[in-house]
């Protein structure tokens, strides 16, 4: 039985506007699902139905074989601003994970069980920041308050963590760490994850399933090793009026300087692509990953 | 548009800046003119017809009396005794024990307890309706509470800002006889309905995000209001009730005036007295208590806000008051 489900969802904005197509998909506890796809594909939709923030228009969407609801705290979630309390400490911003667990005036009072608030501090372990639980979030890098915010989403207890484009605004070294730390908590706590990212070449590096978002409807759904160059041209510049750019400028533009949906920077990506082929800055350390796009910038090349 | 003449654009600005001299001599044309037909509608007489009637000679002794303060008043000692002017400054201070038995006798008719008497109907007044101005502030706002019914508490706060606090504190008289005790209750109300309303209005600008992510961990609405909507405005919150404080004590020298007690009393018993020169020790007295509030009020709240970049935790910025560099604008970091 599939740990999260999606049955024939449908999410109208008004009238007209579908931002989620009859979408059904199915994940198995302990996955950790990339989703990819342009901006205004419907991947924050998607993410947000599977927190309850939104109802679907139709269809269903269970987790654990119960219906989504809002007020549920099984879900986890990091977004894509942080959405950290800048004033409180990184430990109190963990703790807030444990909400649901405390009482109004208990919270208010700062009166949490011992075992959430040991809970806090493992997670911010988890993350990596233990010895900075006391700092504020305020003054912490973006990396950091993402991984707080990952830390907050642990203290939660979720059986479903959810990443709504975590790391798009973060520099490349940060957007990796914060990946490592959060598939390195998915693998630790056996918690099934679904991130939505842009940088295709960070997705390829830590994702096991992928599942393509365009306009509304999922294109693609398979491993890495299917997740070849055409199926990204496919979801990114198919029907678009700009000019796809060729294979080796995806890959240039893998150390995530620019997002592979936004075309008035196109023109950027040749030269940032130049040099990253001539430092071979790629520093993933999955082989896998980088014969393939070895093999891609071959062709890259070729076409050009 | 590549194609125009450096004429032709400079000819296109100055059109443009000839548009704008015309509005504006307009503009200022009207303004004259408001003012005109404003002060003839209100009663006043020609220029030369009031220059003809004023009291010129009397008002000038009068102003030249106020600024040779007579601080008489200051103490029981100096009153008791009689030291005159400036005098009565260094007396009072020299003699400690008549401050401390002045200040708590009460008396509008010495200096020192009137002032005592205004600050605490101010800061008093404060206290008592923050908790009030919390209240109806945060359930005002749209965030927290929804639409139709955010206006039982919007409208609460602004009935009570519609009637001046000069005149809740004559409503409040037929309670309690018109005493500072009235007029500490006429601030207090008014502090609901001015400092509540700017609690609703920071609350209105608050950034969804926080709220989100509180929401998503499964929190009940109070604790969503606390940590996602509270906490995102604690520092602005006590930065605005320093200001009420501060237009507070104003108020309280108003209610004073009308009876009330305190440093307004004072002056206004004076001035009917024609003690021109008492009258002028007292807004002497005004003047620096004001000036002082003001500035301390503005200093602390420029340290509390929190500026875009750097957020900061209220305890923090209580704690960086200390730091004498940030008092003068230096900033060490």
């Amino acid at each position: 039985m599939p740990h999260v489900s999606l049955q024939n969802v449908t999410k109208l904005f008004g009238e007209d506007t579908i931002a989620l197509d009859d979408v059904s998909i199915e994940i198995t506890a302990g996955e950790f699902v990339v989703i990819l796809g342009p901006s205004g594909a419907g991947k924050s939709t998607l993410l947000r139905i599977l927190n309850g923030l939104t109802e679907p228009t139709t269809g269903t969407a269970q987790i654990g074989g119960s219906p989504v609801s809002e007020s549920g705290s099984d879900v986890g979630m990091v977004f894509q601003m942080h959405y950290l309390i800048e004033s409180l400490s990184a430990y109190r911003n963990a703790l807030t994970g444990a909400l649901s667990r405390t009482t109004n005036l208990k919270s208010i009072l700062t009166l949490n069980q011992t075992d959430d608030k040991r809970a806090a501090l493992r997670a911010l372990d988890t993350v990596g920041l233990l010895k900075d639980a006391e700092q504020r979030a305020g003054t912490m890098s973006g990396g950091q308050k993402q991984r707080v915010g990952i830390a907050r989403a642990l203290v939660q207890n979720p059986s479903l963590l959810l990443a709504d484009e975590p790391v798009s605004s973060l520099d490349p070294k940060a957007a990796r760490d914060v990946m490592r730390y959060m598939k390195q908590a998915a693998r630790e706590r056996e918690l099934t994850t679904v991130a939505s990212l842009h940088q295709v070449n960070i997705a390829r590096e830590f994702g096991d399933r992928f599942i393509g978002v365009r306009d509304g409807t999922v294109i693609f759904d398979g491993s890495r090793a299917e997740l070849s160059m055409d199926v990204i041209d496919d979801l990114y510049y198919a029907g678009s009026e700009s000019t796809p750019v060729s294979h080796g400028d995806i890959e240039g533009q893998g150390e995530g300087l620019t997002k592979p949906d936004d075309t008035s920077v196109s023109s950027d990506m040749e030269t940032t692509s130049g040099r990253d082929h001539s430092t071979g800055t790629d520093t993933g350390t999955d082989t896998e990953t980088d014969t393939e796009t070895d093999t891609e910038t071959d062709t890259g090349e070729a076409q050009l | 548009m590549s194609t125009d003449t450096v004429d032709e654009i400079l000819s296109r600005i100055e059109r443009a800046v000839l548009i704008r001299r015309i509005f504006w001599s307009i503009a200022v044309t009207l303004a004259v003119g408001a003012i005109y037909f404003g002060t003839g509608f209100l009663g006043a007489r020609p220029v030369p017809e009031l220059i003809r009637f004023a009291q010129f000679e009397f008002f000038a002794a009068e102003l030249i009396k106020y600024v040779q303060p007579n601080f008489v008043d200051l103490t029981f000692y100096t009153q008791n005794n009689n030291i005159n002017g400036l005098a009565a400054i260094i007396a009072s201070v020299t003699h400690p024990g008549s401050i401390v038995t002045t200040i708590s006798s009460l008396r509008s008719s010495l200096i020192i307890s009137a002032v005592v008497m205004t600050l605490t109907i101010g800061a008093v007044g404060t206290i008592l309706g923050f908790p009030f101005a919390l209240f109806f502030g945060v359930l005002g706002s749209e965030r927290v509470t929804p639409f139709p019914f955010n206006f039982v508490f919007r409208g609460v706060m602004s009935a009570i800002r519609a009637i001046p606090a000069l005149v809740w504190v004559f409503i409040y008289a037929a309670l309690v006889p018109l005493s500072p005790l009235t007029a500490m209750l006429a601030v207090a109300t008014d502090t609901v309905g001015n400092l509540g309303r700017l609690f609703t209005d920071e609350l209105e600008e608050i950034d969804d995000g926080p709220i989100e992510a509180i929401r998503s961990t499964g929190a009940s609405r109070v604790q969503v209001i606390n940590f996602g909507m509270l906490s995102q405005v604690s520092s602005s919150f006590v930065a605005w009730t320093l200001y009420i404080l501060e237009i507070n004590t104003r108020i309280a020298i108003s209610l004073g005036v009308v009876g009330a007690g305190g440093l307004g009393q004072y002056i206004q018993q004076n001035l009917n007295l024609f003690n021109s020169f008492r009258a002028g020790a007292g807004l002497v007295t005004l003047l620096i208590l004001v000036l002082s509030i003001e500035l301390l009020s503005s200093r602390l709240r420029a340290r509390l806000r929190p500026s875009e970049h750097d957020a900061k935790g209220l305890v923090q910025s209580i704690r960086e008051l200390g730091d004498p560099d940030r008092w003068l604008g230096r900033t060490t970091d």
